[in-house]
């Protein structure tokens, strides 16, 4: 790790590569010290230090998720995990491994596999995004339908305070209700409560055979019948994903899966031993025979695993040309999914722009990706549009977030527009623990 | 706080009778019974029976009770004077819930004194039966005022002392909300109050083929609102996860008497996970008024078997056998030689011979195609390990009895030993055999006789320990001997609590798992949601000595209880 000569401040604490510098940039901004602590104390020594000076502190891992959040206002340190990236404990046996925040998710499951073993969850950026990142963003992929979130398997976190103070909750028992759960409120708290370093994931078998199964529907209602037949049925897919014509277009142009035009998607995947696998694929073409118009049956393990990349990833659907190109994610009961779609499709008329819509069907959640003209007028439409639908989402504590967007339209709106009565005990545990105000300031709900 | 009764009231000789409620109370110890209206008699009878069941003893004391010599009305005659501010709040919380809905004479609290933990008994100064979030709020607001601690408790099973007044004060006794407001298939969730008994959630869903995963052995007659607090597991918890994985949203009052939503059934909650930590802070942050929950589809083929073993070692490897295997059970018990033996002596025998070392029962579940694969990649692992003899259930009648067997052992203890102490450790699955042969080593050392029956596949263990109370030193080697096995839980990297919960039982050991820093952070979460300590106080965090000394004055307060309640109910 080469040293800047710039480092008086804490000569103990390595800096980030020089090469690597402009990987650490956020909302257009770029940090202004790096550091990549070798140490939890190291990681002390910087918050300390961040404390005394006023330093705002943006924990890094991969940096798939910096375009999360409201925009940061100042940069002072990016604060590097990326030698944290070992798996100090595993124990297949157990089905448990400690891994620290930096290890990228993809190198996690590479490991366990040789097991047959895995964490069964698939966010976006699978490839690069690392441990950290992902819990601390929450972040969840179409598994989610059936084996639940990053939040279900987190069971020991090692992290050091806002105010340098290294501490640990949890452990790598599964079952556990010494003192408060405590990985639960890191999970999703987007790096404002403390530094992560290490977690205990307790483990899945990775199921021993999959099919996937995609149906296309002419009709929107068609979908909603579809999904709450198949929750009332034995059925247990590991995943449901559904798609809009658009979305679907899109995933035909790689993988031309059906000559059908304009129909909506349910995809569904699903994994045990074969023999269950096979029933399932039977009995849901009875279950649906009077919804569906084509049903696709996939069994080669390279073109499943191509489908659910792109299912799964958010990069190539924001690659659209198109000048401005945003991303949301909305969170509705499930059995609302389909009204929502419906609103969010006529987005295409009312404000004339492209409209791709996948959903974690059975979840309620829904991610959205939005093209158009890089316009002022349009920006204006959409942040409309998008108070609208909060809107009318809040009497079911429905959300949207905007996920992703061009820095000016994160300026102009909340991007998380959270305004529920528990926001008030949000500020407070923010306030107490980060008394400051040094990590992530200003991006995060509170 | 001003007003309080004092700690030890005088002994009662009250007993009610209410000979009509006899076929209740039968069916309450011996069948599935949950009250669909409950009267305030019959929550009396319910909790007394709680309480008898927490000692042992429940058909005996129910009997003894209802054929006791005072009417109700004599009992409340013995009654303890009131002090003036005590009489105020009384009067402040009739004028909220109605005078049939306070309890305040020590008769009445009595029964309130403790729950599952009976080592440490205190009286609340009021219990208080709320019937809606509105009523909550404003017994909230009045103990705010007048400063008083408050707690919830619902069919009083913890046994860590969660439900245990400690510091005195209000109870909330949440037997009349119990309503399942939503069971909503589509969304596969139901909204239910605190006071619904999770038995009958599942009971409820069943005609959709839903059902609630979280299954306490107290599921009988435990509440939601109980297992949301303690984040309850179970058996099943090794497939399907804690009270925790199952809890969508929360509505709370908080005790600065405020009504919070909490998470959030739509989606990814936003912000920071509140329901999380809510779920298992032991009633320390807040009262539960009602909870979203998750259902499932009910798996539609089961299957159980029950492997017998000539060595405990044996069992064990088959525990990790299986784990390492990638085979996910559904449920992995393990039942040791003395458990064994206290259930074939007793009304729930299943025909294990008894002088098996060990059993393990095993239960796969899923789709019907392909169960059998699972069963049989069970069954090897299981032959590989020298099991004597393999008992698959036949139907659904012999899986019951199988259960049944394993869910009442804690019951069956009393056919032998006079006491018995339940405790509740975690480990990692892999130390299993290295930890039940130190255990085994240790009960030794103290000259005390030791069962096990627990959720092998998750390493959660519980130890009993055999005891007689009128053995001179027998509570100090109980103490000791319990500290000594918590201390080689940690040791070997587990936890000093996997589904009891610290309450009272463990916070002197905190220090043992946390260091000071870490404790600081979880009371600042508390100072959050709790700041002036009215929420369930001295509970969790250690206050009394240093680390890892469990209070010798518990068993012997225990010790005169028992000498009280007997007298009371007249043996």
């Amino acid at each position: 790790m080469e040293v800047e000569s710039t480092n008086n401040l804490h000569p103990g604490v390595p800096l980030a590569s020089q090469a690597e510098r402009s990987r650490f940039v956020v909302d257009g901004l770029v940090a202004e010290r790096t550091y990549a602590p070798k140490t939890a104390g190291e990681i002390g020594i910087i918050l300390e230090q961040a404390n005394a000076h006023g330093w705002s502190v943006v924990p890094f891992g991969a940096g798939t998720k910096q375009h999360l959040g409201n925009p940061l206002i100042k940069f002072d340190v990016a604060l590097s995990l990326e030698n944290f990236n070992q798996i100090p404990e595993y124990e297949p046996q157990d089905l448990v491994v400690k891994v620290e925040s930096g290890c990228c998710l993809a190198n996690l499951q590479a490991t366990l596999a040789q097991d047959q073993l895995c964490l069964p969850i698939d966010p976006p950026s699978c490839e690069t995004a690392t441990l950290g990142g992902i819990v601390s963003s929450h972040d969840s992929g179409p598994l989610r339908f059936s084996q639940g979130t990053i939040r279900d398997y987190l069971i020991g976190i090692g992290l050091v305070q806002p105010n340098g103070v290294w501490t640990r909750f949890g452990s790598r028992v599964v079952k556990n209700v010494t003192g408060y759960d405590m990985c639960k409120l890191y999970t999703g708290a987007f790096g404002t409560l403390g530094i992560l370093v290490d977690f205990f994931f307790k483990l899945k078998p990775l199921p021993p055979y999959e099919k996937t199964v995609i149906v296309t529907l002419k009709e929107l209602a068609a979908t909603g019948a579809a999904i709450a037949k198949l929750i009332r049925s034995p059925m247990i897919p590991t995943a449901v994903e559904f798609l809009n014509p658009a979305a679907l277009e899109f995933v035909n142009r790689s993988l031309s899966l059906t000559k059908n035009q304009n129909r909506y998607a349910l995809v569904l995947r699903f994994g045990d031993v074969e023999k269950a696998v096979q029933w399932q694929v039977e009995r849901l073409e009875k279950l649906w025979c009077d919804l569906v118009d084509q049903g696709i049956v996939l069994s080669d393990s390279t073109e499943q695993a191509l489908l659910w990349q792109l299912l799964r990833e958010d990069g190539p659907w924001l690659k659209q040309s198109l000048p401005l190109m945003i991303k949301l994610k909305v969170n509705c009961l499930p059995n609302r999914m389909v009204e929502t779609v419906e609103v969010l499709e006529s987005l295409k008329t009312r404000i004339n722009v492209a409209v791709w819509i996948k959903a974690h069907a059975g979840n309620g959640v829904i991610r959205i990706y939005l093209g158009g003209e890089d316009s002022v007028s349009l920006t204006q439409q959409l942040i409309d549009q998008i108070g609208q639908l909060r809107h009318t989402l809040r009497q079911t504590r429905g959300t949207v977030i905007v996920e992703s967007a061009p820095v000016s339209l994160k300026k102009a709106i909340d991007v998380w527009g959270y305004d529920f009565k528990d926001k008030i005990l949000m500020k407070q545990i923010r306030n107490r623990f980060d008394p400051q105000g040094i990590l992530n300031p200003k991006r995060f709900v509170v | 706080m001003a007003g309080r009764i004092p700690p030890n009231p005088p002994a009662r000789q009250f007993v009610p009778k209410w000979p009509s409620l006899c076929p209740a109370a039968v069916a309450l110890v011996s069948e599935e019974f949950v009250p669909a209206k409950p009267s305030r008699p019959l929550m009396r009878l319910l909790a007394c029976a709680g309480k008898a069941a927490a000692l042992q003893k429940a058909p005996l004391a129910i009997s003894a009770w209802l054929e006791g010599p005072l009417s109700y009305n004599e009992a409340l005659m013995n009654t303890v004077p009131a002090s003036s501010s005590q009489k105020s709040v009384c009067q402040e919380l009739v004028a909220i819930v109605g005078e049939e809905w306070v309890l305040h004479t020590p008769d009445e609290l009595i029964v309130y004194e403790c729950d599952g933990l009976t080592l440490h008994p205190s009286l609340p100064d009021f219990v208080v039966f709320p019937a809606c979030t509105d009523d909550v709020v404003k017994i909230i607001r009045l103990a705010r005022q007048h400063k008083i601690p408050f707690l919830p408790r619902g069919a009083g099973t913890c046994l860590s002392g969660g439900a245990i007044a400690v510091e005195g004060g209000i109870i909330l006794e949440f037997s009349r909300m119990n309503r399942i407001l939503q069971l909503d298939c589509e969304n596969r969730l139901a909204v239910v109050e605190p006071g619904v008994v999770n038995l009958q959630l599942t009971q409820a869903a069943k005609k959709d083929n839903f059902y609630y995963a979280p299954d306490p052995s107290s599921q009988m007659v435990s509440t939601i609102g109980g297992n949301v607090a303690e984040n309850s597991g179970g058996p099943h918890t090794l497939k399907y996860g804690v009270t925790t994985n199952h809890v969508m949203a929360l509505e709370v009052v908080l005790p600065d008497s405020e009504v919070y939503e909490l998470g959030t059934a739509a989606g990814d909650f936003v912000g920071y996970d509140l329901v999380g930590p809510f779920v298992g802070s032991e009633g320390t942050f807040g009262i539960v008024t009602n909870a979203v929950v998750r259902l499932l589809y009910m798996p539609p083929a089961v299957k159980t078997l029950l492997a017998v073993y000539d060595s405990v070692a044996d069992a064990t490897r088959t525990v990790s056998g299986i784990i390492a295997r990638g085979i996910v059970p559904a449920a992995l018990e393990m039942i040791d030689s003395n458990t064994i033996r206290a259930i074939e002596a007793g009304v729930y025998a299943t025909g294990i011979p008894k002088d098996a070392e060990a059993v393990l029962l095993i239960e796969v579940d899923g789709l019907d195609a392909g169960i059998e694969q699972q069963m049989e990649r069970v069954v090897e692992v299981i032959q590989a390990n020298n099991a004597r003899e393999v008992r698959v259930a036949k139907d659904d009648a012999e899986r019951k009895k199988l259960w049944a067997a394993r869910k009442n052992a804690f019951g069956a203890y009393g056919r032998i030993s006079a006491n018995y102490y339940t405790m509740d450790g975690v480990i990692p699955r892999s130390k299993l055999p290295q930890i039940l042969q130190e255990i085994d080593a240790l009960g030794k050392q103290y000259g005390l006789r030791m069962a096990n029956v627990f959720h092998a596949g998750d390493g959660n263990l519980h130890p009993i320990i055999l005891y007689d109370i009128s053995q001179p030193d027998a509570k100090d080697k109980v103490l000791a001997l319990a500290g000594d096995i918590l201390r080689r839980c940690v040791e070997v990297g587990g936890a000093l609590s996997g589904e009891h919960g610290i309450g009272l039982e463990k916070q002197e050991f905190m220090a043992l798992f946390f260091s000071e820093a870490e404790l600081g952070v979880m009371q600042q979460l508390k100072g959050v949601f709790n700041p002036e300590n009215l929420a369930n106080p001295s509970k969790i965090f250690p206050i009394r000595r240093g680390c890892g000394e469990m209070p010798k004055n518990l068993l012997e307060a225990a010790d005169q209880k028992y000498k009280a309640i007997d007298e009371m109910v007249r043996f």
